[in-house]
């Protein structure tokens, strides 16, 4: 029994851990441990049993943000019968990852093994997506469904690039990048 | 006066010289020394420094070089008076065309997009009149800046040509499904 409430209370700090980089890292990527450690309310001793040093939280953070933003997408591909809103959730979705966590990531390519493992898995959100879609007849089948996908892909960073120069607010990137998204993987009339 | 003007046409006769050199050069050898690209275009390597201070200058006069290739290329079908869909799929044709003589700039495309947004985003190009000429009269979409229009455009173009680059795609196929993917983007629907 007290065994399984020390579990519990470890499991429980971890999150609040985790939770709390992922607040401040999207914001700011180089905040400091001790700004982590403050957010999250744990003692520091408590925050250096989960995490021995910044790499450690990193490669669980970066696991942590690509998980949630793949089961987000992969929630937008089972809404059959409504193709326009599935792609408007799914670009919401991929941009919510690009926005909020391209600085991290940028620093993270080709270091983290949780990043590099998302971007290579033949499971990857937009895959299933395209897939469920073409396979309901809801998307076009014209095209190669891989180049579909490098289509979403190229048409998210674009936005994001946009963003980042300052040429788009963040409103107008999600809602441009849902209609081109919407125009080009709709079936053709 | 006269020897002036004649050693400014040896000059700029040098400078092209290098530039085309280094198209040639850089199409085998992506690697190529900057020696390699003086041998081949049988100058001295003083007399190609004296032009460009490095490989980096050099390289964005080889974009910029491509673009001007791009933009005399799109005039010449805009001029041709098409549809809009035929317009695009021709300009599709192009630039994979043009791309696929210049592999090496795949590469560097950090550096080529900024060029390449010439063609079809901030300055004045025969490409971006035709469009803002084919949005009058009602053929392109109406919901969305040009900027971004443009944007996504050049962004799947480069990426078709990574696709043909790395052997993923079929040469064939390539220009008819970069066009309708322009023209799905783009056209009023």
């Amino acid at each position: 029994m007290a065994e399984d409430a020390v579990r519990a209370d470890a499991e429980r700090n971890h999150r609040l851990i985790i939770d709390a980089a992922i607040r401040i890292l999207g914001h700011d990527p180089d905040a400091s441990i001790q700004n982590l450690v403050d957010e999250s309310g744990v003692g520091r001793t408590t925050f250096y049993r989960h995490f021995q040093t910044r790499e450690d939280l990193l490669e669980a953070v970066t696991a942590e943000v690509m998980a949630r933003a793949r089961r987000r997408a992969a929630a937008a591909a089972i809404v059959a019968g409504e193709p326009k809103t599935s792609i408007r959730n799914l670009s919401a979705s991929l941009l919510d990852i690009g926005l909020d966590w391209g600085p991290l990531i940028a620093t993270r390519d080709g270091v983290s093994d949780a990043f590099e493992t998302a971007k290579k898995a033949d499971d990857s959100p937009t895959r299933t997506f395209l897939e469920a879609g073409r396979e309901r007849g809801e998307l076009r089948t014209d095209m190669p469904q891989e180049w579909l996908r490098t289509v979403v892909q190229t048409v998210v960073l674009t936005a994001i690039d946009e963003v980042a120069r300052g040429a788009l607010t963040r409103p107008d990137a999600y809602r441009l990048t849902a209609d081109t998204l919407v125009s080009v993987l709709l079936p053709p009339r | 006066m006269a020897a002036e003007a004649s050693l400014r046409r040896d000059a700029l006769a040098n400078r092209q010289a290098v530039i085309d050199a280094a198209a040639q050069v850089l199409r085998s050898r992506p690697n190529a020394t900057m020696a390699e690209i003086a041998a081949r275009a049988g100058l001295g390597r003083t007399t190609v420094y004296r032009h460009f201070a490095g490989r980096d200058e050099l390289l964005r006069a080889l974009v910029a070089h491509v673009a001007d290739e791009v933009d005399e290329r799109s005039a010449g079908i805009v001029a041709r008076e098409e549809s809009v869909e035929e317009t695009l799929r021709a300009i599709a044709g192009a630039c994979i065309e043009v791309g696929l003589r210049y592999p090496f700039l795949y590469g560097l495309r950090q550096d080529a997009v900024p060029a390449l947004r010439r063609l079809t985003g901030t300055a004045t190009t025969p490409y971006l009149d035709y469009l803002v000429a084919a949005r009058e009269r009602g053929e392109l979409r109406s919901d969305q800046p040009l900027r971004w229009i443009t944007a996504v455009q050049a962004g799947v173009t480069i990426a078709m040509i990574g696709e043909l680059l790395a052997g993923r795609f079929e040469r064939a196929e390539a220009a008819g499904v970069l066009g309708d993917t322009l023209v799905a983007m783009t056209v009023a629907r």
